[in-house]
């Protein structure tokens, strides 16, 4: 049996930790948690609190329990252990995670964190009497016009007020005040500071200054991991350079100085060799070397630049988690190594973004892919791709499923393989992932039966939902706008499952809505506008031509939550689209109008579709009406029962910060040098 | 002045480095400590106390009070001792040999037969710590546990040389708590990695888990032989019963009134204590 801690979610001051067992064998009615702390070897027992179904156990902690008062101890590492025993079986397990939490503020000068040891194995971290005069901030990064530092906004819940940034120059005692430009995510803040503003040959040191129950305070940045990562060189016009650099007491100077010259950059290159020709001759063998190791090919060994490689649907397109994941990155730690790993048809998106991409299947992606550390990718990499040993391999999955998978497709009938066959390669390449990312229990249970997959879970939501919770109703507009859809229309959003018997023959594709466009007008067209989400196939079969003052066709529109951001109502038969959708707490319709030719299929989904779904099912084009009519007039679906229930289940973990968990677990794999 | 309470329940506890440090960080830090020998094989009792005063306490620190469950449940009430429940030979008319067991003096009670039917063990001083008493193949049977004040404590009986009750006596000689090991099935798995505070007992085998497929596996499964000893305990004051020797230790501390006390319990037996302590904050070492 294992047990990995799953989830940690605050609750009225305190925390329910979650912890996901594997192969249980025993009855869980004798098991308990108890934590032991490393150093003091202290211990808490902790009985279950909630048994879930899926073998998911919930436990009720105090992070205040865990420090005390023991010499002059102040960082606690409480290791987790589930242990069953009763007078028939006494088992003990360590608990297993590599779950990195968010640090939690709990007093001005303590602190908790989830982590994980060096062996994989959960840690519960606390630091007390810390400094009152530091404050920990998340990143700080260089942009071409910025200082950017990003913190969270909460201690132990509440939140810190009239925050302000405080650059304060070393020479003169100059200060400038920044405050908050804008929020990044829910409990986190942005501060950016224009690098015009920083005084030309100075050293400054940051600060902040807010409000806390009534008080202020004033402290010191500080950042406990290294820079590594983060941009902190810049480059500015009439040779000035800013830097980064972390003090000794964790603090953070910004320098603004004269940039080098060519020849003293020439110089500094060369180090102790003392001419030019030597220099030259150095670089020369340097590259004469990387072309050796190529040309040698006795395998590969990693960049010394941490590198991550992005992938979405096998490189055919530049999005969903990976690039919501790929985005945070680009915000918190610029100066990692990023490469997407795409297809011909993305280059002009990752052109046209400064993405920097290799194309799939050449030499050169073969390379990067065997060079790099991590891989993160939301569909599965073709067997014949091999994994080194030091790459770290984060599956996002893309979707919480609704068809069944994998093992759990009890009949393949694929041309070319066997069940059997089938099967045992989904296990081999699932267990290739080091992490999984789980946007709900649901969907662990299912990973876990149907992949087979007995390595990490991180059930922190799906990273590309992120965008669905943290978007502000000003920012709607602005898709809107952008969009081009009225910002006085309300929106109905199409998006039916692809059929792959929708053809007749190649070349000649037909296609008609299975509801009339004109009926549509009829009832709703004054002030309602229909967007269609569709197979790209289906899309250019479809002549919307005469409706183009109602229907727009954004089948080829690269991000579907905007679309989902803008919509008021979203229609759809058999495609998961709603378990995302779902996360906005609008109305969601069924119109399954071909069920009779589909009910076969249902058979192999994983919810009963007459009973588990969050909306209605319109049996025909007159109900269809009848119900768009309905919903538009009830666009909030949090006070229904059944849509809630829903909810509950698939988008309880609606905090936002998905991608920056997967961001925080790829840094932490860094930082411990994994 | 805080307090805190060790629970010792093997010799071996008392020996381990973590014992020292711990007992070392309270002193320097004011606390009042007991240290509650709670062992039921009472014949450890007086070993324990030698292997504390082996501790090396810095000079001119507080004594620290050592107690035994004889001294918790020396005023209870319990029961007169019946013949049946132990062996009570009369020793006096036998020829004696005397002897030394390292420092400490023996005397040794031979038959007409010339066979050994006991043992005496004094201190330095000649205070009686127990006597021994051997079946017909000089296996030990009985042993009868004497406190400073040559009070008997406690009798401890043998089968096989292997410890199956032990009676705790009160100050009148009273039965107060009768001690049963039992050998039960039980399946033991420890699932843990090199660095856990818990580690797998000794007794238990590494297993090779064909299940564990991923390279970098660091957890190790361990497994028992099946069997497992349990002590119950029977109070004779008000008749309670403990199936589980844990339960009786935590009745004792709760006796004790712990609630403002740091209670101390050897991190070996964690698994076992833990589970009649839930919620609160235990020390171990």
């Amino acid at each position: 049996m294992r047990a990995i801690l799953s989830g940690v979610h605050q609750k009225k001051g305190k925390q329910v930790l979650e912890f996901e067992l594997l192969d249980v064998a025993v009855s869980l009615d004798t098991a308990y948690v108890l934590f032991v702390e490393k150093n003091s070897l202290a211990s808490i027992m902790k009985p279950i609190s909630k048994v879930l179904s899926h073998n998911i156990i919930r436990v009720n902690i105090d992070a205040q329990d865990f420090h005390f008062q023991s010499e002059d101890q102040t960082e606690f590492e409480w290791q987790i252990f589930l242990i069953n025993n009763n007078l028939t079986n006494k088992n003990v397990i360590q608990v297993e995670s590599e779950y990195l939490s968010d640090r939690h503020q709990l007093e001005l000068t303590s602190y908790y964190q989830f982590n994980s040891d060096a062996q994989g194995m959960a840690l519960f971290n606390i630091r007390t009497h810390q400094s009152d005069e530091e404050f920990m901030i998340n990143s700080v990064n260089l942009t071409d016009e910025n200082l950017e530092i990003t913190g969270y906004n909460k201690i132990n819940g509440t939140l810190i007020k009239n925050q302000r940034i405080i650059l304060k120059n070393h020479t003169t005692e100059g200060t400038l005040e920044y405050p908050v430009t804008k929020k990044l995510f829910e409990g986190m803040f942005t501060v950016a500071i224009p690098l015009t503003d920083i005084p030309q040959n100075s050293i400054g040191e940051l600060f902040i200054e807010y409000e806390l129950n009534g008080k202020s305070i004033k402290q010191r940045l500080i950042i406990s991991k290294s820079l590594a990562g983060q941009s902190t060189d810049i480059q500015l016009a009439g040779n000035r350079e800013i830097t980064l650099e972390k003090r000794y007491d964790n603090g953070i100077l910004v320098k603004e100085f004269a940039g080098a010259s060519l020849l003293q950059k020439v110089g500094a290159a060369g180090g102790k060799a003392g001419t030019i020709i030597d220099v030259i001759k150095m670089i020369q063998d340097k590259l004469n070397l990387v072309r050796m190791r190529f040309l040698f090919k006795s395998g590969h060994s990693p960049y010394d630049n941490t590198t991550i490689i992005f992938e979405s649907f096998g490189g055919r397109q530049v999005s969903d988690s990976p690039y919501a994941i790929y985005k945070v990155f680009k915000t918190l730690y610029p100066g990692i190594n990023m490469i997407w790993s795409i297809d011909r048809s993305q280059k002009k998106f990752c052109k046209e973004n400064q993405i920097a991409y290799v194309i799939r299947r050449t030499n050169k992606w073969v390379r990067v892919l065997e060079k790099s550390q991590f891989w993160i990718s939301n569909a599965r990499f073709p067997t014949w791709v091999k994994k080194p040993n030091y790459v770290t391999y984060i599956q996002t999955w893309h979707g919480t499923p609704l068809k069944k998978l994998g093992l759990d497709i009890e009949n393949v009938s694929m041309p070319g393989t066997t069940t059997v066959k089938y099967h045992k390669n989904f296990v081999r390449e699932a267990n290739r992932w080091d992490a999984l990312v789980s946007p709900n229990d649901y969907s662990t249970q299912i990973f876990r039966s149907a992949f087979g997959f007995n390595n990490q879970i991180l059930k922190i939501g799906y990273p590309r939902n992120d965008e669905l919770i943290n978007t502000q109703p000003e920012d709607i507009d602005a898709i809107k706008e952008q969009l081009g859809i009225p910002l006085d229309k309300k929106v109905v959003m199409y998006a039916p499952t692809y059929r792959d018997n929708q053809f007749a023959e190649k070349g000649k594709y037909t296609f008609e809505l299975p509801f009339d466009l004109d009926d549509f007008r009829k009832s709703f067209g004054d002030d309602t506008v229909l967007i269609l989400r569709m197979h790209y196939l289906i899309s250019n079969a479809l002549d919307i031509s005469d409706y183009s003052d109602f229907v727009y066709d954004y089948s080829n529109y690269p991000n579907i939550s905007d679309l989902y951001l803008v919509s008021d109502l979203l229609i759809t038969d058999y495609s998961s689209v709603f378990f995302d959708y779902a996360y906005l707490k609008r109305p969601i319709l069924f119109y399954p109008y071909d069920y009779h030719l589909y009910k076969e299929e249902l058979r192999g989904f994983y919810l009963n579709y007459e009973k588990d779904l969050p909306g209605k099912i319109a049996e025909n084009s007159k109900q269809l009406l009848a119900e768009i009519n309905h919903a538009l007039a009830h666009p909030d679906m949090s006070a229904n029962e059944k849509f809630m229930n829903f909810y509950n289940r698939f988008c309880a973990i609606n905090d936002g910060l998905s991608s920056l968990k997967v961001v925080n677990y790829v840094m932490h794999q860094i930082e411990s040098g994994m | 002045m805080g307090r805190a309470i060790f629970l010792a329940t093997t010799i071996h506890g008392i020996r381990k480095a973590t014992f020292r440090r711990q007992l070392l960080s309270l002193i320097n830090n004011q606390y009042q400590v007991v240290v509650l020998l709670a062992m039921t094989d009472f014949d450890e009792i007086w070993q324990a106390k030698r292997e504390f005063s082996k501790i090396d306490l810095p000079k001119g620190t507080p004594s620290v009070r050592l107690i035994s469950l004889a001294d918790i449940y020396a005023e209870h009430d319990g029961v007169s001792l019946k013949a049946a429940d132990f062996m009570d030979p009369d020793l006096s008319g036998l020829q004696t040999f005397k002897a030394h067991q390292g420092k400490l003096p023996v005397t040794r009670y031979i038959d007409a037969d010339g066979n050994i039917v006991a043992e005496t063990l004094f201190t330095e001083d000649n205070t009686r710590i127990h006597t021994l008493y051997f079946d017909k193949s000089s296996r030990i049977s009985q042993i009868n546990s004497y406190d400073d004040a040559d009070r008997l404590f406690g009798i401890e009986k043998y089968v096989d040389d292997a410890l199956t009750e032990s009676l705790l006596l009160n100050a009148k000689g009273e039965l107060v708590y009768r001690f049963t090991n039992y050998v039960k099935d039980q399946k033991v798995s420890y699932n843990v990695t090199p660095s856990s505070t818990i580690a797998a007992p000794q007794e238990l085998s590494e297993i090779q888990d064909d299940k564990s497929n991923s390279k970098d596996e660091m957890l190790t499964a361990y497994e028992g032989q099946g069997k497992s000893t349990f002590t119950k305990a029977l109070s004779y004051s008000d008749y309670h019963r403990y199936d589980d020797i844990n339960a009786f230790y935590h009745q004792v501390l709760l006796n004790m009134n712990i609630e403002d006390a740091r209670t101390y319990i050897d991190i070996d037996n964690i698994v076992d204590a833990s589970k009649y302590l839930p919620g609160k904050r235990i020390f171990n070492y």
